[in-house]
């Protein structure tokens, strides 16, 4: 099945099987490997791409509901310059990331979450993250990150 | 595999009353996992979530209607929307989930532990089932035939939820008890609504239904009908309470016990009935 949509800004047309999740497509065909495969139930969020801004999870996605979308891996967030996304900035600064595997995830999530709300409460970060399990950190200092990541973006827009 | 992605209604119809062997697919949330965890794939899938027609919170004559592929995320951020539902849609999985499934899928799919079952039944929702030559309407409550089987015929489609005006009106409220906050599946879940007389204070009317309590979502009618005409004060709730776990048939199943969910029902009962009588309108 042809599919045409815009990935991190490219537009992209592939052939691939209908059955063939977004996840696989993301990972296997356009080799774009930050997007991880933890659960593939939709419980763990590592797997999570945002779909017209919107944070969702790859492993349920059919390849074919791409069709005419944009989406974005955490392989944009890094500046073409080769510097890191502000929200990348404060995970290192913050000590949020021990193995990573949870890390792309969790960053796209805050980036969904502080576009809707350029300063949430640890309630909304909580909610907005909901969806991302961490099994290193803790959250604390992945909450302490978002928090940082929104100052740092607040000052970006002044 | 085939994958159908209509542009319209009519062609949403024509294709699912040609194309023998599909199945209709919306958020898909549910579908994956199935078809992840048992390999099979079915021979045609038609997608309806391109369809504008479908999508959407529109208000009309007689109150709002919900195109079913809508998704969660939007029922959960309306506020033109009773309380009720919005936040059964809002206890539904995680953002992820929410931004991808929809309310049609998740009616469709009728598990007895959906989360915005319950608040369309209290709502008094009706349900347009449409084929490529007829069309009916029915309510919410008939829809359901046990765990994953509901009134839908093989060329049928659900294409919209509709909530009448007065049932806009009111104050409505719903809880649920998941194992953690987020991304969770119901253990029990439960839905009021009520509407109190502007002179007296008086409950003129209330309906109340449960999920995961029995094989479809259940309304509670004695309960209903003991809170009628009453200002009910907290040993009336409690009585009314006893009756809402008199009343549901719960099964020990992965997710809890029954006698877990008999407990609990009446702390959930008790819980939405003082918020509602207190502050009706905090959502």
């Amino acid at each position: 099945m042809l599919i045409e949509f815009i990935c991190n800004g490219k537009e992209t047309r592939v052939d691939v099987p209908a059955e063939m999740r977004a996840l696989d497509l993301i990972r296997n065909e356009l080799l774009l490997t930050g997007t991880k495969c933890g659960c593939s139930k939709g419980e763990c969020g590592s797997c999570t791409i945002l779909v017209d801004g919107d944070p969702v999870c790859s492993c349920l996605l059919l390849a074919p509901k791409l069709q005419g979308k944009e989406i974005t891996t955490i392989e944009y967030l890094e500046r073409t310059n080769g510097e890191l996304h502000p929200i990348q900035q404060a995970f290192i600064e913050e000590g949020a990331v021990q193995c990573g595997f949870c890390t792309p995830g969790m960053i796209l999530s805050t980036k969904a979450l502080l576009k809707k709300n350029s300063a949430p409460t640890v309630i909304e970060i909580e909610e907005g993250l909901s969806g991302n399990i961490c099994r290193c950190t803790g959250y604390t200092k992945i909450i302490k990150a978002v928090q940082s990541a929104a100052l740092k973006l607040q000052g970006a827009e002044k | 595999m085939q994958y159908f992605l209509p542009a319209t209604l009519k062609e949403l119809l024509l294709v699912l009353d040609s194309e023998s062997k599909s199945e209709i697919i919306a958020g898909g949330t549910d579908l994956i996992i199935i078809m992840e965890g048992s390999g099979e794939r079915p021979e045609k899938l038609i997608d309806i979530t391109n369809i504008e027609e479908l999508i959407g919170i529109k208000e009309e004559e007689y109150g709002i209607s919900i195109g079913a592929a809508t998704t969660i995320a939007k029922i959960a951020a309306n506020s033109s929307l009773p309380c009720c539902l919005r936040s059964g849609a809002n206890s539904i999985g995680s953002p992820q989930i929410r931004n991808v499934g929809t309310v049609g899928g998740n009616i469709c799919n009728a598990s007895p532990c959906g989360d915005t079952l319950t608040p369309l039944i209290c709502l008094n929702a009706t349900l347009l089932l449409r084929s490529v030559n007829s069309q009916r309407l029915i309510s919410v409550e008939q829809f359901f035939l046990g765990p994953k089987k509901t009134v839908l015929k093989k060329n049928e489609v659900l294409s919209e939820i509709r909530i009448n005006k007065e049932y806009l009106s009111g104050a409505s409220g719903f809880r649920m008890i998941g194992q953690r906050n987020g991304q969770v599946i119901s253990q029990v879940n439960l839905a009021v609504w009520l509407q109190r007389s502007k002179e007296s204070g008086l409950i003129e009317e209330i309906r109340i239904a449960a999920g995961s309590v029995a094989p479809t979502p259940v309304r509670i009618i004695e309960a209903e009908e003991m809170l009628c005409n009453t200002s009910p004060e907290p040993e009336l709730i409690h009585r009314a309470a006893l009756l809402v776990q008199a009343s549901i048939t719960p099964i020990d199943d992965v997710r809890s016990t029954a006698q877990y969910r008999q407990d609990v029902i009446i702390g959930l009962f008790g819980d939405i009935m003082t918020q509602l009588l207190k502050e009706p309108q905090s959502c």
